[in-house]
């Protein structure tokens, strides 16, 4: 038996007072890929910032336990430091300050609160190249401002590339498929694809089902006005697809 | 790069040689009494034992100030200096010998420590007694052998009204006249000491000139005087204070920089500026009321580089006068606000030549309850031929009690000129600092990292051993600034 | 002392049954006209304007259809050297739609409500002038909820040779009503003329308010123009200023947005030609939150023209999640043309997005000579380039017939 890396237990969260999740439940084990799918408005992009520690929402019913810990009383940084590894949907842009600069920083900070040493200039070099390789990010992209200038495509890429550099043990890909041309998307899948281990786990958050074409997931879950209301295996994703997601909610009736 | 001199150079060169000048001396009844007059003028100038020629442009500077009233037009605020209570003589003052780095504030030097201030510079800094010590006048002196060389002179201005009048007497208040402004005509009247720099045709000056070693730099007192010369053809970087945090007691400086490019000659001035801000509550701090400005003859170029985080009050405007045809003026600035810090800062672009050119770069910060302001002017004259100017003022909001304005004036007479500029304010990103902690850096960091590249275009500008410490300022300076 | 000041006592006071003119009349004793180092008026040569012993004139106009525009369906409100002309203004009477001269106004509340509410703020002697030395003006209110499809055309003519004229306006657009409004300022004849018009309007919550404001006074008038604008909640307004001429103009337009959610937009053209002095100075008060307001701006200028701009924006403190942008761009046609900018902003709040830029410069020579090679003249090349640079402020005007006049104008 596999151990859980993340339990997330009737999970209610609002944001300006208004309820988007009506209480969540879901295991995610380790080795496992998760697919969360739903319709607009449903709550999923709400779920991954809750799970990230966005402030803007409150959670107002439930708990999350992640390797033991209560997730929801970290700050946000003490999650990355534990492994938990969001790709933005939006990935952010920062003026100035150098991809490079910014993920030496990030690993640094995270050696500093496991007591670890700083990875060596040469040994982050080393794994730059190594990871970079993955999802074939440009040496002028890696020295550019962080997603400053990218395309959608490379915003993505960049997103993957960070993930490979962090090692996480809890991957959340939040609509990363939104913008991909069939390159980038393949791109993306293959570098998540190559990190995924049976140590770690990965969430994935997505409208579509052409993602989960190269992203196989093990569950498909469906959320629907901040609820699971279906889970079943990669052929519910085919279905969906198909058939929509009226006829699940016509169920619900 | 390969000549240029460090400080660990130096501590090398003075482990190996003897002591050799020892202590400047104790000038006898050292300091004026309080207030402002004829009197007192004539005592300051005859106890620098100056020709007449600067008592008479002294006496006229007081004549003028006289006349004039303190100005308010700037988006500051703050109880008036009461000039008639302030002693315009007092000689190097030495400070409080402390025996240990015990007796200093220990919140001095957790920032010197944090600056990367080694030990025995910051039992230097903070006047504790130390074995070695790197003493300014031999370091001046070790300087001044290796420029000898090259005929380029780098001594106080003291000594330069002594050894090279008729240079001062030439250039003197030919940039900022006696009458400029209300401090330029005070510190006119009563300057105490300063720098005086002077490069021969031709030269380049093969090390940053810096006032961080320069003579007597502690008591170069609130009304410093400054004269960059270079000399046709010739270049030099001159660096402007020091990073180390000093609890300076006199609260008013009006200091005037007056930079002389002549032709094809190339000026690059920076300055760090991180004088006593004042407390949390906004008590205390230093005004600091500086006149600086260059003039560029033909195909030269003047760069001013400022990174501003101390001071209560700041009000300072470094400018370029492009009278010369081809000529380059060109600001770099960031000013960082915190507390009850209130800076009006910018610079003025006069294009008087043709074919002149202009950049202004810009970048406020603001944080805690403080006031960050860009005053400039660029003016085009009619004689000014396809001048160009491009002008970027970006400001930074860290909080939601501080303000961030910009004012340019922008005149143009001249149709064959090109003026573009541009201003942005806006908020730290919030999904910035987000999207660093997700990637597990922590706010302090984020908030610095984000700044430190806000201000980048800036910092560039720097020289290196500059660009860390000011990076490093900018940090400490925004602690604790998000709310 | 000026001329001016000196000589303003002799003026017959406002017609205005209203405390605010004695209240100005005070003011006026003791407020002092700008001086060369006024920082709001630094680069306005008042000398010409101050020195001048004006007179007090209601002339006669014989025939205004000179000065109509064509094809345009709307009231008409003719004031001549600041009276409100009976004999020409022409108003069908709409349901919820007052047009009255604004003495006759006085009784009414929407009149006491608003009367100088807002210009009794303003530190300048010229608005203080106005109130108290005023000939009358026009006063409009739209009730609520009406959406008034025939725009409001206010043509004000300088008649006569040194009078001096104030015309007061006010302007009271209810909740959730709409109205456009036309300005249009001209000279019949005479020279060195002086007219301080002033126009305070009211958009209250989701109104809407429209203003496409026309000067072409001759090149001997002089006039100071202010609109003070004060906007409700949930309301949109927007004014296009065209200065095609004028000896000497002053626009003061200060817009207070003190609501939330508004939308104001301020835009202009200003074209300078001869020894011409055209001056905006535009100020936007954010005291609300989520609010947006966007400025452009364009100037051309000929000759010895001058120009200025200045606009202002302040957000204040609490004002928050504030979208401000501005923009002014200039081309000097002229060695001897002068431009002056001064785009400021001023921000008290942190949750803002606010943006200015300006350009000053001349036309693209490249573009110029490209035109050339195509078989255009140079001059052609030139005019046609004005054209395009106008063109983005042009097309911002919401009524056809308005547009088409301007167009036909600079053609």
């Amino acid at each position: 038996m596999s151990k859980t890396i993340i339990n997330i237990k009737n999970l209610h969260a609002s944001v300006d007072g208004k309820a988007i999740l009506k209480g969540i439940n879901l295991e995610v084990k380790a080795g496992e890929v998760h697919a969360i799918m739903g319709p607009n408005g449903s709550g999923k992009s709400t779920l991954s910032s809750v799970l990230a520690g966005r402030e803007e929402f409150e959670v107002t019913d439930g708990e999350v336990d992640y390797l033991g810990l209560d997730l929801l009383e970290l700050e946000p940084e003490e999650r990355a430091w534990e492994g938990l590894f969001l790709a933005f949907q939006y990935p952010v842009e920062i003026p100035g300050v150098s991809n490079m600069n910014f993920l030496k920083t990030a690993l640094a900070e995270k050696a500093k609160h496991k007591g670890l040493e700083p990875v060596s200039s040469k040994d982050f070099l080393k794994l730059v190249k190594e990871k970079s390789q993955l999802v074939e990010l440009s040496d002028k992209l890696k020295n550019r401002s962080v997603n400053e200038g990218f395309s959608g495509g490379e915003k993505k890429r960049n997103e993957i590339f960070q993930m490979a550099m962090l090692e996480p043990k809890l991957s959340i890909l939040d609509e990363t498929d939104s913008g991909l041309d069939i390159d980038a998307l393949r791109i993306v899948a293959n570098g998540v694809n190559t990190l995924k281990n049976a140590e770690n786990a990965t969430i994935v958050i997505t409208h579509y089902q052409r993602l989960l074409d190269y992203i196989i997931p093990d569950f498909v879950h469906v959320l629907h006005d901040g609820k699971i209301i279906k889970t079943g295996d990669k052929t519910l994703a085919l279905e969906l697809e198909e058939r929509g997601y009226d006829w699940l909610v016509k169920d619900l009736v | 790069m390969g000549m240029k001199y460090t400080e660990e150079d130096l501590k090398e060169e003075l482990k190996t040689k003897e002591y050799e000048f020892g202590f400047t001396t104790d000038i006898e009844s050292d300091r004026a009494p309080n207030g402002i007059n004829e009197d007192i003028i004539r005592f300051i100038s005859a106890k620098k034992e100056e020709p007449e020629w600067l008592l008479e442009y002294r006496l006229n500077a007081l004549k003028v100030w006289q006349k004039m009233v303190e100005p308010e037009w700037a988006h500051v605020t703050y109880e008036k200096p009461k000039f008639q209570d302030i002693s315009y003589y007092s000689a190097p003052k030495k400070k409080k010998e402390l025996k240990s780095l015990d007796e200093v504030d220990p919140e001095i030097l957790k920032t010197m420590a944090r600056l990367g201030i080694s030990l025995e510079e910051q039992k230097k800094l903070t006047g504790v007694a130390v074995d070695f010590v790197i003493d300014s006048v031999s370091v001046a002196t070790s300087f001044k052998e290796k420029l000898g060389e090259l005929g380029i002179i780098f001594c106080s201005f003291s000594e330069a009204v002594k050894e090279h009048p008729e240079l001062v007497q030439k250039y003197l208040g030919t940039v900022v006249p006696t009458g400029d402004n209300f401090y330029a005509a005070l510190n006119s009247a009563v300057f105490s000491d300063g720098s005086f720099c002077y490069i021969p045709k031709g030269v380049r000056c093969p090390m940053e000139l810096s006032t961080y070693f320069r003579i007597n730099d502690s008591g170069t007192g609130q009304f410093e005087r400054t004269l960059v010369i270079a000399d046709e053809g010739s270049y030099v970087s001159y660096l402007e204070g020091c990073t180390a945090p000093q609890r300076d007691e006199n609260q008013l400086h009006a200091a005037v920089v007056e930079l002389i490019a002549l032709d094809n000659a190339e000026i690059k001035y920076s300055t760090v500026q991180n004088w006593y801000p004042g407390d949390k509550n906004g008590k205390g701090g230093v005004f600091n009321f500086v006149t600086k400005r260059g003039i560029c003859y033909k195909n030269s170029k003047i760069s001013w580089t400022q990174v501003e985080t101390g001071s209560a009050i700041t009000w300072k405007y470094p400018s370029c006068i492009l009278k010369g045809d081809n000529s380059i003026g060109e600001f770099y600035s960031v000013a960082v606000t915190n507390n009850y810090q209130m800076a009006d800062t910018g610079t003025k672009m006069i294009h008087i030549g043709k074919n002149t050119k202009s950049t202004i770069i810009s970048k406020g910060i603001s944080a805690g309850n403080s006031h960050n302001s860009y005053r400039g002017l660029v003016k085009i004259g009619k004689g000014a031929t396809n001048a160009r100017n491009f002008s970027q003022c970006d400001s930074l909001l860290m909080t939601d009690r501080c303000g961030a304005h910009t004012y340019p004036y922008i005149e143009c007479e001249n149709s064959t000129a090109q003026l573009e500029h541009e201003a942005t304010t806006s908020k730290i990103g919030e999904d910035q600092v987000f999207y660093c902690k997700q990637r597990g850096i922590s706010e302090e960091r984020a908030i610095s990292l984000i700044v430190n590249g806000y201000a980048k275009e800036v910092l560039n500008k720097l020289p290196m051993e500059f660009a860390v410490e000011a990076q490093k300022l900018l940090e400490i300076s925004l602690e604790n600034s998000v709310g | 002392m000026t001329f001016l000041k000196e000589k303003i006592f002799d003026i017959k006071t406002s017609p205005i049954d209203s405390v605010e003119v004695k209240n100005a009349l005070t003011q006026v004793s003791e407020r002092e006209f700008p001086q060369r180092k006024t920082e709001d008026w630094r680069y306005a040569k008042l000398g010409k304007i101050l020195n001048k012993n004006y007179q007090f004139d209601a002339n006669e106009v014989k025939d205004i259809s000179a000065f109509l525009i064509p094809d345009l369906e709307a009231d008409l409100v003719v004031l001549v050297n600041g009276f409100y002309n009976e004999q020409w203004s022409n108003i069908k009477s709409l349901d919820g739609v007052t047009i009255l001269p604004i003495e006759k106004a006085s009784q009414l509340d929407a009149f006491k409500n608003h009367f100088n509410v807002l210009a009794k703020e303003s530190q300048e002697i010229f608005t203080s002038i106005n109130t108290a030395y005023n000939q009358g003006g026009v006063f409009v209110e739209v009730a609520k909820n009406i959406q008034v499809e025939r725009p409001i055309f206010i043509l004000n003519i300088n008649a006569g040779n040194g009078v001096i004229s104030n015309a007061r306006n006010l302007i009271v657009v209810a909740q959730s009503s709409e109205l456009k409004v036309i300005q249009r300022y001209v000279t019949q004849n005479g020279t060195e003329n002086f007219n301080n018009a002033l126009t305070e309007v009211f958009v209250k919550q989701n109104a809407k308010v429209t203003i496409e404001k026309i000067q072409d006074f001759s090149e001997f008038d002089r006039q100071v123009c202010t609109e003070e604008i004060h906007q409700e909640k949930d309301s949109n307004f927007v004014i296009n200023t065209f200065t095609l001429s004028g000896g000497f103009v002053r626009n003061g337009l200060n817009i207070k947005v003190d609501g939330t959610n508004c939308y104001s937009e301020m835009n202009g053209l200003f074209i300078g030609k001869g020894e011409q002095f055209i001056d905006n100075h535009t100020r936007i008060d954010h005291l609300k939150s989520n609010c947006i307001s966007s400025e452009l701006y364009k100037g051309i200028l000929k000759d010895s023209a001058t120009g200025v701009f200045n606009g202002k924006v302040i957000v204040h403190k609490d004002a928050q999640v504030i979208e401000a942008y501005q923009q002014n761009k200039n081309v000097l046609l002229s060695d001897t043309a002068t431009m002056n900018t001064k785009p400021e902003l001023e921000i008290f709040a942190d949750d803002v997005k606010c943006s200015h830029g300006t350009t000053t410069g001349q036309f693209d020579e490249e573009a110029i000579f490209y035109l050339q090679a195509r078989g255009i003249s140079k001059n052609a090349a030139k005019e046609m380039l004005i054209g395009a640079f106008a063109n983005e402020v042009i097309e911002k005007i919401s009524i056809d017939a308005v547009k088409d006049f301007v167009l036909a104008k600079l053609a």
